[in-house]
């Protein structure tokens, strides 16, 4: 008995001396530890990044992205939609017909750029203005979301097939404003909603509704550095009420692809028109009849204003 | 004596800790440049973290690949983007030591050769590296001068073939830090 309370005194006092010691060596632990390159890093405190290519492309497809130019970028673009691929070796899968758009589109500053080009499909000359006030960002004041403002004016300046129709100038134009919102969720995973409307000052009925909304998503899931699949959906309200053929939703599927300096998007979609006023309104084909086209983006990015660093 | 001894023992590590050993910036600049016979792709960065201990030699960097400006914008984009893939891999590091100098070389004013001993990371590969460079000592400031190169290859970037004749494939790289005594509390 009077052993074991010698033992558990021994114990005792050996605790006590280890206590002491660790006291005692307790300042010099920090400095074995201590890692000047952790103490770096917590010196850099983050500051305030922006989250940059959402899309590659200032468009999805058929839609703009919240994407713009950067400034002193000169982009030239050439969109093609062909014929339908239903229309077999006849048509060579529509490649024999297309309908056509090329412009020129400049980034003025990190946030602005304009364009301007000319759609083959009823003959339309268009201009835009593409804003982005609000752009993702994380760090200091983050913002969850890119925020662009696409506003864009379309005219025709086309022959109406009865001469004898002398149709003005304000009423061969059409309006385009959308609110594009985007947020890319993950290096390779970016989502888009563009509600839009479309305004035409002249449509073919008096009971047909001059201005249509439609709500636009889209998307892009990148599978490598370079290429993204891309989908665009828009669900146009009230399209019913148009006279004329059925009109139905675009929805396009595609795939992005980068090298250097040139963005090629090819893709499948139900729209022959190219400019917002043709496909939001115009879209009588339908995936369902399997009247698809055949379509691609070609752009070709120059710089001509370089920045200065 | 027995309980002096014991304070002293206390006082030491916090008087040893004592950083003013340590020298520091947060805006120093690297410069790149990938030149080829169609085109030059250039970049600055001017948001590099340093520290360097002149009891030690210890020198360490970091920097935000995002954080490099490039002439061509669209560069940038790629830079961040295919290359060097900022999202997975945001920083570039170092941490190595000064190889020849005592740390009352420190001191002296005027240039001193300098060796440079450690482990870079850039795009998640982390390599022993030996460069050269010059300190400058003088005006309460040390500044720092190097200029290696480094190989894309070595970091696994890849340059896809269609651009191939477009991006250089060893690329210099010019630092230049001035760092002032670090200051724990007064830095901002």
């Amino acid at each position: 008995m009077g052993r074991v309370i010698q033992k558990t005194e021994a114990m005792k006092i050996l605790l006590f001396r280890m206590l002491g010691w660790m006291m005692i060596l307790w300042p010099y632990a920090g400095m074995a530890q201590e890692d000047l390159l952790d103490l770096l890093e917590s010196e850099m405190k983050p500051s305030r990044e922006f989250i940059d290519a959402t899309f590659k492309s200032t468009r999805v497809i058929n839609c703009h992205s919240v994407e713009r130019m950067q400034a002193g970028d000169l982009d030239f673009r050439v969109a093609h939609r062909f014929g339908m691929l239903k229309g077999g070796l006849e048509e060579f899968f529509g490649l024999d017909e297309s309908s056509s758009h090329v412009s020129l589109e400049l980034g003025i500053t990190d946030w602005m750029m304009v364009g301007a080009g000319r759609a083959t499909y009823d003959k339309m000359f268009n201009g835009f203005v593409k804003l982005s006030p609000l752009r993702q960002a994380r760090g200091k004041w983050p913002v969850p979301f890119t925020v662009s403002f696409y506003l864009s004016a379309m005219g025709t300046n086309k022959t109406f097939p009865d001469p004898s129709w002398e149709v003005d100038r304000q009423h061969r134009m059409s309006y385009c404003t959308q609110l594009l919102v985007a947020r890319k969720f993950t290096p390779w995973l970016s989502l888009q909603v563009s509600p839009t409307w479309v305004h035409k000052n002249m449509v073919a009925l008096p009971e047909d509704p001059n201005r249509l909304f439609a709500l636009g998503m889209g998307g892009r899931l990148k599978f490598t550095p370079r290429t993204a699949l891309t989908v665009e959906y828009f669900k146009v309200y009230n399209r019913e009420l148009l006279s004329g053929p059925t009109r139905y939703n675009p929805l396009s599927v595609g795939v992005d692809i980068e090298t250097g300096s040139h963005v090629f998007q090819i893709f499948l979609t139900n729209t022959f028109a190219i400019v917002e006023n043709g496909f939001i309104f115009e879209t009588t084909r339908s995936w369902s009849r399997n009247e698809i086209h055949l379509g691609f983006n070609i752009t070709r990015v120059f710089t001509i204003l370089p920045k200065r660093t | 004596m027995k309980i002096r001894m014991l304070v002293w023992m206390w006082l030491l590590p916090s008087l040893l800790l004592a950083q003013d050993s340590l020298y520091f910036t947060r805006t120093g600049h690297i410069y790149f440049i990938s030149h080829t016979e169609i085109i030059d792709i250039d970049a600055h960065n001017r948001q590099v973290g340093s520290f360097l201990n002149i009891k030690t030699g210890e020198l360490v960097f970091t920097l935000l690949m995002k954080s490099f400006e490039f002439t061509l914008p669209l560069a940038e984009e790629h830079f961040n983007e295919n290359y060097v893939e900022s999202e997975k891999y945001p920083r570039s590091t170092f941490k190595g030591r000064i190889l020849n100098l005592s740390p009352d070389d420190y001191l002296v004013a005027g240039k001193h050769p300098v060796e440079v001993e450690g482990e870079l990371t850039i795009h998640g590969v982390t390599r022993k590296v030996r460069e050269t460079g010059e300190l400058t000592v003088g005006n309460g400031e040390i500044r720092a001068n190097s200029r290696f190169t480094i190989a894309l290859d070595d970091y696994r970037i890849k340059v896809p073939s269609i651009v191939a004749d477009r991006v250089a494939r060893v690329i210099p790289i010019d630092v230049v830090m001035v760092y002032k005594p670090y200051n724990p509390s007064g830095q901002k």
